[in-house]
């Protein structure tokens, strides 16, 4: 069991969340191998987001366990924050403040103020971003920066929510890349979610559906692929809208 | 908490707020000079008497002082704190591995003195110079005693210790209510009031201090309340 646990970066266990009576979360069992990704798909108001943010501490749950590297969400968050990238709805910045400058303040409140910041913003497809303020960056540029910025302080975990919303085909691609380049490589392991199936399907080791809070189907993406080689995309949408299928039953999960 | 504190200030524009000040503590200087003028533009004045008075004039130009700068602080508190946590940048601020209270109490203090040293400073420097304009060619009559300067820096201290009360104080209405105009409001309302109060007593001198007191106590209860608060905070 230990040796499991040491294997395990996120893991969640009977999560439940409500909010005024409404079970966003519904007992969520998750497991994330470390240095693996992780790819969540589900419908908008699935409850993606309210999961990322359970297991961030963001917010309590009313019951069940979430914890990351084998901490608890809530009791030792600012360690989890400590060894975690996130990017959570909406990037938010000093829009007043240029790219690096940001950056700079993020790394200052990481207690990391001797990471170079250019390398990373070269890494994320924004070189040389100069002194122009946030506020006149494009959707794609802030996502990228919001990338920057997870990433900057080498996470062992990095939890993403739509990182690559807004992006073009090519900047799709980059990230792609470097989510495959920090797992394998820097054995990172990323939790991301999204609604480009496509996407998810290109980078994720492991796919899970979330449906009205519970993980609906949980399965590698290579068997995913073996068992759909034609209709993976009608297959994830049907689960996504609530269905079930009978030839993938035993990958279902209540 | 200092690195937090220089942290906030990197990240935050003071500009805005040194401008405020200073047209702040230009226009006491104004208003002190016409005040104490008032003696020689109406010399039927029944009230003569009071506008020549060092004391008098000392006062309502802390009174005033404190009205500024205490809705400057609540502006100030208002950008820094409300704007921040009742947005989409509470969940920015949550992400970072420092205790929330830390980052909260570092705004708080960054709101607190700003608003208590930028009174000081510039109340300070409108009385020297109104002293050394006096000293030269007095406008009013009486004159400035040690005594005198004593209690005039001593009022001047616990009206921006007020101030930043005030600023606190509103802060936190604005924090619970999750409304910047909450905030700026309740700061107009409470420095009013702290005016008509203070002018009322204006002979009492010890009503100052208490109020000073009960003030500061306020403002530490405002504070415990916005630590409990943010820590059990959801985004």
């Amino acid at each position: 069991m230990k040796e499991t646990m040491k294997k395990t970066a996120i893991f969640t266990d009977n999560l439940t969340k409500s909010f005024s009576r409404k079970e966003v979360i519904r007992e969520f069992c998750l497991s994330v191998e470390r240095g693996s990704i992780y790819g969540l798909l589900g419908k908008n108001g699935a409850g993606k987001t309210t999961l990322f943010k359970l297991l961030l501490g963001f917010l309590r749950p009313n019951s069940g366990i979430a914890s990351v590297l084998g901490m608890d969400s809530l009791k030792d968050n600012c360690e989890i924050l400590r060894h975690t990238g996130s990017l959570i709805g909406a990037p938010t910045f000093y829009e007043h403040l240029s790219a690096v400058e940001n950056l700079r303040i993020h790394l200052a409140y990481m207690g990391l103020e001797d990471i170079e910041i250019d390398p990373m913003l070269k890494r994320v497809g924004l070189p040389a971003p100069g002194p122009q303020p946030v506020r006149e960056f494009s959707l794609g540029m802030r996502q990228r920066l919001a990338i920057a910025r997870a990433v900057i302080h080498r996470p062992e975990v990095l939890i993403l929510d739509e990182p690559v919303n807004g992006l073009d085909p090519g900047g799709m691609r980059q990230m792609r890349m470097l989510f495959c380049q920090l797992a394998r490589e820097e054995g990172v392991t990323i939790l991301l979610s999204s609604h480009l199936l496509s996407e998810v399907g290109q980078v994720a080791d492991r796919i899970g559906v979330i449906v009205d809070g519970r993980l609906a189907l949980e399965m590698d993406t290579d068997k995913l692929r073996e068992i759909h080689k034609d209709d993976m995309e009608d297959f994830l949408i049907e689960i996504m809208e609530g269905g079930e299928r009978s030839d993938t039953s035993d990958y279902f999960r209540n | 908490m200092i690195r937090l504190i220089t942290l906030e200030i990197k990240r935050c524009r003071l500009t805005t707020y040194h401008r405020a000040a200073s047209i702040g503590g230009i226009t006491m200087l104004g208003f002190l000079y016409f005040m104490a003028a008032i003696p020689w533009i109406d010399p039927t004045d029944t009230d003569i008497e009071l506008f020549a008075s060092y004391d008098f004039l000392f006062n309502l130009e802390h009174l005033l002082s404190m009205a500024i700068f205490s809705i400057m602080g609540a502006v100030m508190g208002a950008r820094f704190v409300v704007e921040e946590y009742a947005g989409e940048r509470a969940v920015l601020l949550f992400s970072y591995p420092i205790r929330r209270e830390m980052i909260l109490g570092a705004k708080l203090c960054l709101v607190f003195f700003y608003t208590l040293f930028a009174m000081l400073v510039w109340s300070a420097a409108t009385e020297i110079i109104f002293f050394v304009t006096e000293s030269l060619f007095p406008i009013g009559s009486g004159t400035f005693s040690w005594e005198r300067v004593l209690w005039i820096f001593l009022s001047l201290l616990c009206h921006s210790l007020i101030a930043g009360a005030v600023a606190i104080v509103s802060l936190w209405i604005g924090f619970l209510k999750k409304s910047v105009s909450a905030t700026i409001v309740a700061s107009v309302i409470t420095a009013t009031l702290l005016c008509q109060m203070l002018s009322a007593v204006f002979a009492f001198r010890q009503a100052l201090f208490i109020l000073s007191v009960v003030l500061a106590a306020a403002a530490i209860a405002a504070v415990k309340h916005l630590f409990y608060q943010i820590g059990k905070m959801e985004v």
